[in-house]
């Protein structure tokens, strides 16, 4: 017979561990089960209002940042994750929570505006977080970056989507973080040139811009690029030694295809978007595969490429996977896989 | 390199397991002992895990040092979902306790989301009675939690 109880169970392994994986109305609500958790709401290290807590409460919009106010300003332990979607309806308090979260050591931020047509500018208490090591942004604009920004030393991980931000702000962010390992920029207006030079960053993705790019990527130790759903891509200067995961569309391929450093690859995937000749996706699957010894997966996305179904298309397309599948039994320890229809996010 | 050795774990009511090398190391202490010690004849004492808990434990271990090159991701969903259906709430925590204990990641993930699937959508009532908590609130206190955040417990608005 078990002898624990779940009143047994340490503090910060129900806090951090069970209650974060509940949503924060049902957190709040457990501390009326025992007398041992009638503070348990002051103890949450993850906080999460989503989208979720604000249909969660039923009285007015208001009542949801007296509500969020006075979570944050009873919390007595350090925060380890902030999620807050909706920014644009607290943006009168916004400032001083990320000032008081800040001062928690919070470690990572998720924001999120709902507004899509405008994007909110993101509030320059942002900046005083420096313990964070993850940042998440969405439908924010950042004109720029305040002068006494020292970085974020910590930063490991950051996300932007649907973000608009100057080139300066981003040339500065990125250099001013200096263990950055994961970037993604998501159908972000702006910047459209990239100069993305790290010394640590491993895993880059550049998604769904619809804009022109000229890319230049400096990063000896990037293991895995994704490059993809670009409207043109200028690539001036690429080197991938290390790389084992490739994505990128079609069309940029090229780019890809004359870099030596092909031969670590291990996973590759190609988005076919603009209804290229199947004839020439098999021929550069084919020269890419030839470059990489090592491979193991390789992905064809035909996205939008099927979009009237006349006779001339059907054989081509039936022409490209009888192609894929010569290729496919010509390379036995090779796993394909092919797909088609229009992009989900 | 991977080591054919065998090892033996010893429960904390003195009963002794052996498991294969690739089964024990799923567990980051033990991996980090056996990093240091190698392999040895003598058993490792478990003190916090009874041997009824280590079994299920192992048997979790077992299925999972073969199921990453092996299995699709959603059948050792499922499995993972048969394995912990049936535990009663004692044996469900004293698992996550020993999935803590030994530093088995996915058990302890495993084990945490399963309590709080069970604790999600319910009322604090409904949470006692499952699992078996008295209610050491007095009305008055009870009340002055209730107050303290009424907006967590108004009834749910039908979307």
């Amino acid at each position: 017979m078990g002898k624990i109880n779940l009143v047994n169970l340490p503090d910060d392994l129900l806090c951090s561990q069970i209650l974060t994986r509940i949503p924060l109305k049902e957190a709040v609500r457990f501390s009326a089960v025992s007398r041992k958790w009638c503070k348990v709401w002051t103890r949450l290290p993850h906080l999460k209002f989503t989208d979720e807590f604000f249909n969660s409460i039923s009285t007015n919009a208001n009542m949801a940042e007296d509500i969020i106010n006075k979570i944050i300003h009873m919390q007595c332990v350090n925060l380890e994750s902030f999620e807050l979607h909706n920014c644009d309806r607290c943006e009168s308090s916004i400032h001083k929570w990320l000032l008081w979260i800040s001062l928690s050591g919070v470690k990572c931020l998720h924001l999120k505006s709902s507004t899509i047509r405008m994007q909110m500018e993101v509030s320059e208490s942002i900046f005083s977080c420096m313990t964070l090591t993850s940042l998440s942004l969405e439908y924010f604009k950042i004109t720029e970056v305040p002068a006494r920004f020292l970085g974020f030393s910590q930063l490991v991980s950051l996300y932007l989507d649907q973000v608009e931000l100057s080139e300066q702000a981003f040339e500065v962010i990125l250099k001013l973080c200096g263990c950055l390992q994961y970037l993604t920029v998501d159908a972000c207006s702006s910047p459209s040139n990239f100069l993305i030079i790290s010394s640590t960053l491993k895993s880059l993705a550049l998604v769904r811009l619809d804009k022109t790019c000229l890319v230049e990527v400096n990063c000896p130790r990037l293991e895995s690029i994704k490059v993809c759903q670009i409207l043109e891509l200028v690539i001036v200067n690429i080197c991938l030694p290390v790389c084992v995961h490739l994505e990128a569309d079609f069309h940029h391929l090229q780019h890809f295809v004359t870099v030596k450093s092909l031969r670590k690859v291990i996973y590759f995937e190609v988005y076919s978007m603009n209804g290229e000749s199947y004839h020439s996706v098999v021929l550069l699957c084919s020269r890419i595969m030839k470059g990489a010894p090592l491979l193991k997966t390789v992905r064809i996305n035909l996205v939008n490429s099927i979009q009237i179904f006349e006779p001339d298309e059907i054989d081509y397309f039936l022409r490209t996977v009888n192609g894929l599948l010569c290729l496919a039994g010509d390379s036995p320890k090779v796993r394909f896989s092919l797909s088609w229809g229009s992009t989900a996010k | 390199m991977v080591k054919e050795c065998k090892v033996k774990l010893k429960s904390s009511d003195d009963k002794i397991f052996e498991v294969d090398y690739a089964v024990a190391i799923q567990s980051q202490i033990l991996n980090n002992t056996l990093g240091h010690t190698g392999c040895t004849d003598s058993a490792l004492p478990l003190h916090n895990v009874s041997s009824q808990i280590l079994a299920k434990v192992i048997d979790y271990c077992e299925y999972h040092v073969n199921a990453s090159s092996t299995i699709s991701e959603k059948d050792v969903k499922m499995w993972d979902q048969e394995f912990v259906k049936h535990l009663d709430q004692a044996t469900l925590l004293d698992l996550l306790m020993a999935a803590q204990y030994l530093g088995i990641h996915n058990l302890q993930e495993l084990t945490c989301q399963t309590v709080a699937d069970r604790i999600k959508d319910k009322r604090p009532e409904d949470i006692r009675e499952i699992f078996n908590i008295q209610n050491d609130l007095t009305p008055e206190e009870e009340e002055e939690i209730r107050c303290e955040n009424e907006w967590a417990f108004e009834e749910e608005v039908s979307p």
